[in-house]
Order: C-alpha cells, then structure tokens, then sequence
C-alpha cells in the first residue's frame, strides 16, 4: 500500500510542487493584498476559505489527471496489486494531497500576514481558530468522498460534468429555496449558530465520526464499481 | 490438452504437463462484440501466437488474463491458479507488454523503473541494466522522446527484470520497423530457451509468429477457430491451385475458401487426404502459411454472413 502511495509522489514530485507553490502563492497574495485594505470576517475571510476549499479540491485531482492525460491506468493495473488495493491507494494518495495543500495554504496564509500591515483581532481569532481550519478540511474531505466514486465509476472528465452538474443545481436549488422561504433560512442559520456554540469537544468528534463514515462508504462503493469496471 | 510436436530441439519438454495457462469456456460481451466460449492452454515452456484479424478478440483474451477487463463466464487459470482468486500472487510472475507502452512521459526510464521496481519481490537490476545495454536504450533521456521502438523495447525491458515466468505481450511487434522486430524476435527466441519460461504474443504480423511461436491459437470474431502446434496448423491446412473448371458446388465444399479469378482457383482446405481424393494430381498443393490460414477463414465467414443476409 505504501509502495503504491509513494508511486505516484515519487512519479509525480515536481508537479506536487508545482501544485503546493500555487496553493502557497493563492494564500500569501490573496491575504498580503486583503490586509491592506479593511479587512473583515464576512465576506473577506469566508472567500480566502472558499479559495482554500476550491484550490485544495483542485489539486486533489492531481495524480488523476496526470494518469488520464498519460493514460497509464492499464500500466498501473498490471502490476501486481489488487484492484482493491488500488482504489484505497488512490484515497489515502488524495487526503494526504488535501492534507499537504492545508499545510501549505496555512503557511502561505503566515506569510501573507507576515509581510501586511497588521491584522484585526477578531479576524485573527478566526484565521488562527483550529476548530475553522477543522471544519474547513472535513467540509473538503466530505466533498472528495462524495466525488471520488464518480471519478472511477466515469473517469475524471465525465466526473467532474457530472459532479459539476450536481454541485450546481444543488446550489442553486438550495439559494431558491432559501431566497423563498426565508424561514427556512432562518432556521438552518439558528441551527448551524446552535451547533457551534456547543461544547466542541463534543461537536468536532461527531463531525470527525461522521466525516469517516462518510469516508467508509464512499471507499466501499469505489471499491465496488472499480472491481467490476473493464479498463 | 493440445500434444505438442517438439521441434526446439534444445531442451525434451515432452515430460511437462503442467499448463502455463488454462482457460476455459471464456465468454466476453460488449457492444456488438462477442467473446464466445474460448478455450485453450498453454504448456510451460512454449511461445503461444494469438492471431487473428484486427478486433476479432485478441486484446480482449490478454485483457481478460490480466484482470483489466472482467469476463462474463469461464475460467482462467495461470500457474494453476484461478488469476482473480490469486491475483497479486499470479501478476508478480507475469510480464505484460501492452501494445501502446503508455508510461508516465516526463519520466526517463531509470526514473520510470525505479517507480516500477518496488512493487516486485524478484526485480533484479541487474537484468534490468543487462537489457538496457543489450536494447541500446538512453537511461536519463525522458521517454517522450523515444520512437516507438525504443519505446516497446522499454516495455520489455521493464516487463523482464523481475523474472517473470510468463510474458504476456499485446502486438509487440506492430508499428515496429522490420529491423527492431527481428531483433526483438530474436530475442524472444532465447529467453524462451529457459524452459521455465512462456511466451503469449499477439499479432496479426503472422510471419513473426511462424518464426517463433510453437503453438498457435487463432481467434476470429470471437470465436475459436483452433488451438494447435504450429506444426499441426501446417499439415492439416494446404493451398490449393488448379483450373476453374475442376470447380463445382460438390467440389467447392472441400475448401474452406476458395478464391477464383480468370486464371484458375486457389483455395484453402484444412483437409488435404480428402481434397487428394478428389481432386488427385490435377490441382497443385502448396503450404498455406498463416496470412492464407487467416484470409480464407475469414472469407469464409464473410461469405456465411452474406449468404444469411442473402436468405433473409
């Protein structure tokens, strides 16, 4: 399993590099450049999140693309591993991609901050509060689980329409439905408050729970489309 | 189980009869494509040619060998082992030699195996480093600039530094200029000097397999049209030429196609002492080889197809 992680890091180091240096530079020059003007919570920092969510999504998908654009995957499903093994590879080579893009946003993040004017105290209460980054990353993580049977049930250029798809009119159904029920809206935002204001030694365990649960299933279902896919 | 006429005379194989490969009753459907109840063998220590025309099931068979394709129904045994039941232990033994060698391009082949290498308990860079030298490949150059060639000699290189003891290639020879494909021939032919060793190469170049191969398995259309000793396929098929007018629908029957022009017949009959007694000295017999064999079989299914749309 390890061998099979490291293939693709080994194979493909300088396009992580390539990756990471942008997620750095995205994080560093996006807050050197909002910290010089008025700073705030809503919308300043909810969009550095959203870039860090859509980023790290996107070089997520590295390894995948560098495959199909080689197409290598007859290659790789050669060798002698399981197609089990595989899938699982591919997930655990994903998350530590996800993991290793978080570093790095949150280092281009110091920078960016290093090099400004000055930062406001409730901003920085939130840049620094680990249980946001959490959050954040767990929020990615539940993405990926939920895009990564596409992408082996349809391969990567048919996953992403398809997700996209998705993605897309889920959104603008839910900003519908909230543009027409306000109460709706209301009520989803005193619930996500209510939450947050619970004790966090409780909430954050739950949201790991049911991040990795969500993580199983998804690994299952993979595993079960790509043991029956013809190459 | 096919008895094989010995014709290597290095090594008595005679004494083998354990089967590299087994597969039985193998079924395949997609699209308009049917895979229909294939089955064949091939003993330890032989080089099996899988021919037969471009879509008639090659690539499928291989695919379905290495698990990159899932079979329908049938069996699938390599080493004696069921090949998706044991398939890490049966893949770390077998080379595959796929027909476009599709690598990771920004690689050059030393960085290439060093990816590959850590997944077999038996590589051996020592092999590797042999191959490279005896193939005059570049190490550091990156393989997108590699020909062809180079880059399915790569291939084989990769696929035989982990002492694979079964070779399975997909056309290794297509796309490859007549001097590299009678070097890589060549090549074939010693390291099946190893009797431990077996080769299963797909072509529709016949001429490389009649060089080579020991046994030949010819697919058309997905289905088996045999499985046999190369020698077998030799004597049981024969050209025959003669005048047109020694052609009727009585005597037609005894081809398996028969081709006619303004100068005479040729046709193909997988049954000379038959042929013999009807036609006697009067028709000129010559070996078929196996671009005939392949010709005048699928003639003969085009012309089964044509008289049902006929009928219709």
């Amino acid at each position: 399993m390890l061998r099979l992680v490291i293939k693709d890091f080994r194979a493909n180091w300088k396009y992580v590099a390539l990756g990471l240096g942008v997620l750095f530079a995205l994080s560093s020059s996006f807050m050197y450049t909002a910290l010089k003007a008025p700073f705030s919570v809503d919308p300043d920092l909810l969009i550095y999140f959203l870039l860090v969510i859509v980023s790290s999504v996107v070089f997520t998908l590295l390894f995948l693309m560098i495959e199909q654009l080689y197409n290598t995957n007859i290659i790789f499903a050669s060798l002698p591993i399981s197609r089990r093994q595989f899938v699982v590879q591919r997930y655990v080579a994903t998350y530590l991609q996800l993991l290793l893009g978080f570093g790095f946003h949150f280092i281009g993040l110091q920078i960016g901050i290093y090099f400004s004017e000055g930062i406001d105290q409730v901003v920085e209460d939130q840049v620094y509060n680990p249980r946001v980054w959490l959050l954040v990353l767990l929020f990615v993580m539940s993405v990926k689980a939920f895009s990564m049977p596409f992408y082996f049930k349809h391969g990567l250029r048919k996953g992403i329409l398809i997700i996209g798809l998705v993605q897309c009119f889920s959104c603008i159904a839910f900003v519908y439905i909230m543009m027409s029920y306000t109460q709706i809206w209301d009520a989803l935002q005193r619930l996500i408050f209510t939450v947050i204001s619970f004790n966090s030694q409780v909430t954050i365990p739950i949201c790991i729970g049911v991040t990795v649960l969500f993580l199983w299933i998804s690994t299952q279902v993979s595993i079960l489309i790509y043991k029956s896919k013809d190459l | 189980m096919i008895k094989p006429k010995i014709h290597r005379q290095s090594y008595n194989k005679e004494c083998m009869s354990t089967n590299t490969l087994e597969i039985s009753n193998l079924s395949k459907s997609y699209g308009d494509f049917h895979l229909d109840n294939v089955s064949f063998s091939l003993p330890k220590g032989y080089i099996m040619g899988l021919i037969g025309p471009n879509g008639s099931g090659k690539t499928t068979i291989i695919k379905i060998i290495m698990n990159l394709i899932m079979k329908q129904s049938g069996d699938v045994k390599v080493f004696g082992m069921d090949h998706l039941a044991n398939e890490v232990e049966v893949k770390k033994r077998i080379g595959f030699v796929y027909d476009t060698p599709n690598y990771y391009d920004h690689l050059s082949l030393k960085q290439f195996k060093n990816t590959i290498a850590p997944f077999y308990d038996q590589w051996d860079d020592a092999v590797f480093y042999d191959l490279v030298k005896r193939f005059k490949l570049p190490l550091e150059k990156k393989i997108k600039v590699f020909s062809k060639g180079m880059a399915m000699k790569s291939s084989i290189v990769i696929a035989l530094s982990h002492h694979a003891d079964f070779i399975v290639m997909d056309e290794p020879t297509s796309n490859l200029d007549p001097v590299v494909r009678r070097e890589l021939l060549d090549f074939f032919r010693e390291l099946i000097q190893d009797e431990n060793k077996s080769i299963l190469f797909s072509s529709h170049i016949t001429t490389d397999l009649e060089q080579i191969a020991d046994y030949i398995t010819y697919i058309n259309e997905g289905k088996l049209v045999f499985s046999k000793t190369k020698d077998e396929v030799f004597e049981s098929y024969s050209l025959v030429k003669g005048g047109n007018e020694l052609l009727d629908s009585d005597t037609k029957k005894s081809f398996v196609a028969v081709k006619s022009s303004a100068y005479g017949f040729e046709g193909l009959t997988k049954n000379v002492e038959a042929t013999r007694k009807i036609f006697g000295a009067a028709v000129v017999y010559d070996k078929a080889s196996l671009e005939d064999i392949m010709f005048y079989t699928n003639l003969e299914t085009v012309k089964t197809v044509e008289d049902a749309t006929t009928r219709y």
